[in-house]
């Protein structure tokens, strides 16, 4: 498989803090790999480091077979665009104007190209309005417009839905499913929305404390998410007492709700459930979640 | 480079702080000739042109240090220092094209208060007395000493990614190396001997030249100088009073603060870590 990015027990210390902790990861070209991690398991020091933001305290990556320090590594990189944490615009000029400065610092001979780029993003009647009173969904798009400026193949985004309303995370997500299929453009997103991410991605990688615990695509994960029984009751502790004298193995969500995972003997559950009085409001057949396996894999705490 | 400096020239020529920066130092020029034209027919004396030709040169480390701490710091406060980094341009040549910018900024501000000093003085006060080989070499030091202002004050806003603090530190420098110009020269200028007066016996004041206890002498003296010399704030202060004891000597002093200034800013800036 041809890999955009390869990264060899990568590191980055910041002082006393162990942000990257020899982290290896592959992004393969054409995906769209969606990086998943709780709140410093160290996402976003990936992308800085990727973009040539920070330099790794040990080992290195290569992007498009380019190793970091090498002398082609900044040849590499035109190769890229990206969004790290905010867009990356200046706030008093239009998002014309911010496209052309990204047009010069590419050295593009000409502006071609420039209003295609603005409705892709939906940003072509913005006009005269300077950046500082676009709405934060239109920023992240003029963002996403400025990394697109030179027909980038690969894209790295952190975080592109963050903060943007439902209408707003639906137009990012379509744009990126766009570029993707018709640009053929490989595309890194980290985002805590994970149900989000499952809509788009293709390769996961989870990663926690620095480290990469699991790489899976969407296919494998498919195949290794178990299916499982999702049951309401009255009463989920007298359902987990049941459960456990059944043998089964169970997930407890809420005070009501809980997941079964195994063949479940419908009949018998309910009527032991029935007679210690805990009543089964619903039962559904399900498929595990990216969030539940996030969970199994990871842990709880925040994510 | 050429594509740093291109992109950001666009920049600087719509940047509102910069035009409002020289067209600050173009009115403290015109205020200056005016004020000193007022004196003139007040008290009946003659000033020449050569006195306030530089004079903006004592606001200009000040208006470099407010222009060059939000130019550069919208970069960071913006994020689009991101933008150059990930587009494949060397930390190297980032500061270097920055450098470049600030100095185009400098010489256009400099320039700009020279020539209306110029179209309203000699109206005012006649042409220059000055030879011009003087008058050349004295413009040299004042470019010299505000380019070194500048390669101060992009080293402070390159390391420093706030833009507040960036902004606050540089003004402050500013107003320092004013201040410890204008003690320094003060201490330089002070006359050798003063006049103190004395009541006789037979009543009568009597005046009588006594050595200055703040005159400086021999060691002390040199070092003051040196200092007065040194810092671009002491170098304004003697152009400004259009009484540089050293003229070849600054613009030396000010190529060393570049140098020095650049090559620590280019070593730290390519080790900075970019958020």
């Amino acid at each position: 498989m041809e890999y955009v990015i390869e990264t060899d027990a990568l590191s980055k210390k910041y002082r006393h803090f162990q942000a990257l902790d020899g982290l290896t990861m592959h992004v393969p070209k054409g995906a769209v790999y969606g990086l998943v991690g709780k709140n410093g398991a160290g996402k976003t020091t990936l992308i800085r480091l990727l973009c040539g933001l920070q330099e790794p305290t040990a080992g290195g990556f290569t992007l498009y077979g380019k190793a970091n320090g090498e002398k082609g590594m900044e040849k590499a990189r035109r190769r890229m665009g990206a969004v790290v944490e905010t867009p990356s615009i200046y706030l008093d000029m239009t998002a014309e104007e911010n496209l052309k400065q990204q047009y010069m610092l590419l050295g593009c001979p000409s502006f071609d190209g420039m209003k295609e780029l603005l409705e892709l993003v939906g940003l072509s009647d913005t006009g005269k309005k300077k950046a500082k009173n676009f709405s934060l969904g239109m920023r992240q798009r003029l963002g996403i417009a400025i990394a697109l400026a030179g027909n980038p193949d690969f894209l790295a985004l952190d975080e592109p839905v963050n903060g943007l309303d439902p209408q707003g995370i639906i137009e990012i997500r379509e744009l990126i499913r766009k570029l993707n299929r018709e640009r053929a453009i490989t595309v890194l997103i980290s985002s805590h929305i994970l149900d989000e991410l499952s809509k788009l991605a293709t390769h996961y990688g989870f990663i926690d404390g620095g480290r990469m615990v699991k790489e899976i695509s969407a296919s494998e994960l498919e195949q290794v998410c178990r299916k499982c029984i999702r049951i309401e009751v009255s009463d989920a502790k007298t359902l987990a007492v049941t459960l456990e004298a059944l043998g089964l193995e169970y997930t407890v969500w809420t005070d009501h709700t809980a997941d079964i995972y195994g063949k479940v003997g419908t009949t018998e559950l309910v009527m032991r459930l029935a007679e210690k009085n805990c009543e089964v409001t619903s039962m559904q057949e399900r498929e595990e979640s990216l969030e539940s396996y996030y969970m199994r894999l990871i842990g709880g705490g925040e994510s | 480079m050429s594509r740093l400096f291109h992109a950001g020239f666009k920049r600087l020529v719509k940047d509102k702080i910069f035009w409002i920066g020289t067209a600050l130092t173009a009115l403290f020029c015109v205020l200056v000739c005016a004020n000193q034209y007022r004196n003139q027919l007040k008290y009946e004396v003659h000033y020449t042109l050569d006195l306030f030709l530089f004079g903006s040169i004592m606001i200009v480390g000040i208006v470099l240090s407010v222009f060059i701490s939000l130019f550069i710091g919208t970069e960071y406060a913006d994020g689009t220092i991101r933008n150059k980094l990930i587009a494949g341009h060397g930390r190297s040549r980032i500061y270097l094209s920055n450098f470049l910018l600030c100095l185009t900024a400098a010489v256009v501000c400099v320039l700009l208060s020279v020539f209306i000093t110029i179209a309203i003085g000699i109206p005012m006060f006649g042409f220059f007395t000055t030879k011009p080989g003087m008058l050349l070499l004295l413009f040299a030091d004042y470019l010299m000493a505000a380019f070194a202002y500048v390669s101060v004050f992009l080293l402070v806003s390159m390391l420093c990614q706030n833009k507040a603090y960036a902004s606050v530190l540089n003004i402050l420098l500013a107003f320092c190396f004013l201040f410890i110009g204008i003690y320094l020269y003060s201490c330089i200028t002070a006359p050798e001997m003063i006049e103190m007066a004395e009541l006789a016996v037979n009543g009568e004041i009597q005046i009588e030249s006594v050595p200055n206890p703040q005159y400086l002498t021999g060691m002390k003296r040199e070092i003051y100088q040196f200092f007065l010399d040194f810092i671009p704030g002491g170098q304004a202060m003697q152009i400004a009073q259009w009484d540089v004891i050293h003229p070849y000597r600054l613009p030396l002093y000010s190529a060393i603060i570049i140098f020095a200034a650049n090559a620590a800013g280019l070593v730290f800036f390519r080790k900075k870590d970019i958020k």
